[in-house]
């Protein structure tokens, strides 16, 4: 499973988001789930997927799907 | 560096009291429904709370939990040399009430008793404060006592309210030439003061008295997984601890995705991280002492006659801390459940019927 395919996974999976609707448009306030116990289950989810561990500064501004995957460049990964 | 090394001292016994009060999670759909209910439980595992009775304090639970553990311990009064209360739910704004559970518990006037103003850090930093004044070889008997009642503290319109519960604990330390050193290393930062943050109810804003707990929980998390998982690496570093020499991994009970995320970048097992959320919710400067009697109590924890335990607190403040302490499995441990409050003689409007 490449990156991108384990990153949309994790949404399709905190949020119940249809792959296909994974886009530009997923932001925090926009998906219904996505609030602070979202949030935990998100970042703590990608952490475990890529062996990672955020910054601080980087899960409070993790706030939409595409702003996430450029955090992730951070960490050497790309997705 | 706030970080230090306590000689000498050994903890003797931890007893908690909750409410005799469960609640649980479920029988709150009728005023969050169903859906938010049925989320709050699968995201954070919290089935259960024990929630205060009409007019019973923190200090209540705290009072209950002292006295047992005292008549367990067959330990004197007397002897009893220093009282420290660790809460954010005085019984009033003065006195400060270790001094009312002086009186009390019927300690001697050569007891010292003050309070300690924190939350979820407050066993590490209520350890660490009563461990540097027992260094003094003159008290050789202390008892610290840490209770909350967030149930109470948060808007209960709120779903933050499903995932606080309220517990005091007592534990007993006793000076001990033959026992093992424990190391503590606190941390604060005070710009971050606001994630956790009650307005009123004080002197800045005299007029608000809204003084429930607001939380933002995106700063709470993110510290939780960040700052605290840098603060026990660079504990386990300074005080050159392997993971391996760990028995047990302490950690205040605020979520169980938190605690597996901190235990797991700590490289610590899974299966020395006690977990009591699911049975009492977040009980603030409680947790960790409630969340080891309950591991020993179930045997969670694999059987030991000495548990090496690290134990991390963590929120309001933002304070926290890190220390390393044993237990030995001969210490008295207990669980109690209690409708008893104190009736102080002061009533306020419609309190006397209760």
């Amino acid at each position: 499973m490449c990156n991108l395919e384990k990153y949309d996974e994790i949404f399709v999976d905190v949020f119940s988001i249809e792959e296909k609707n994974l886009n530009e448009n997923i932001v925090r306030g926009a998906v219904k789930d996505w609030d602070s116990l979202g949030h935990v289950k998100l970042i703590t989810t990608i952490e475990d997927v890529f062996n990672i561990m955020f910054d601080t500064e980087d899960i409070l501004e993790f706030d939409s799907y595409d702003k996430g995957k450029e955090i992730l460049k951070k960490y050497n990964i790309t997705v | 560096m706030a970080s230090g090394k306590l000689r000498n001292l050994s903890i003797r016994g931890i007893i908690c009291a909750l409410p005799d009060n469960k609640v649980l999670t479920v029988s709150r759909e009728n005023v969050f429904g169903k859906e938010t209910v049925d989320k709050i439980i699968e995201s954070t595992g919290i089935t259960s709370t024990y929630r205060v009775l009409p007019r019973q304090t923190a200090s209540d639970l705290c009072f209950h939990a002292a006295e047992n553990l005292i008549k367990k311990l067959n330990w004197n009064k007397e002897d009893i040399g220093i009282l420290i209360f660790t809460s954010h739910a005085p019984d009033y704004k003065r006195p400060a009430t270790a001094c009312v559970l002086q009186g009390r518990l019927g300690f001697s006037q050569d007891c010292m008793a003050f309070d300690i103003g924190l939350g979820c850090s407050g066993f590490v930093y209520g350890m660490s404060v009563i461990g540097s004044i027992m260094q003094n070889p003159d008290i050789k008997k202390g008892l610290l006592l840490m209770g909350d009642m967030s149930s109470v503290s948060t808007d209960p319109d709120t779903t933050n309210n499903l995932l606080f519960g309220d517990c005091g604990a007592a534990v007993a330390i006793e000076r001990n030439e033959e026992c093992e050193d424990i190391d503590f290393l606190l941390k604060t930062d005070g710009t971050r003061y606001q994630s956790l943050l009650a307005v009123g109810g004080g002197y800045r804003h005299q007029n608000n008295h809204n003084d429930y707990c607001y939380m933002d929980g995106n700063n709470v998390f993110s510290f939780s997984i960040s700052d605290v998982v840098k603060t026990i690496k660079e504990f386990m570093d300074s005080w050159d601890i392997c993971t391996e020499d760990i028995d047990m991994l302490a950690l205040h009970q605020a979520n169980s995705l938190i605690m597996k995320n901190i235990a797991k970048k700590c490289k610590i097992s899974l299966d020395k991280v006690p977990i009591s959320i699911n049975h009492y919710g977040n009980t603030s400067s409680s947790s960790i002492p409630l969340a080891i009697v309950d591991s020993l109590l179930r045997n969670n924890i694999q059987k030991k006659e000495k548990y090496r335990v690290i134990a991390s607190g963590y929120g309001l403040g933002l304070s926290w801390g890190v220390m390393n302490f044993v237990l030995e499995s001969s210490m008295k441990v207990g669980m109690l459940y209690t409708k008893t409050y104190f009736d102080d003689g002061h009533y306020g409007e419609g309190e006397e019927n209760v």
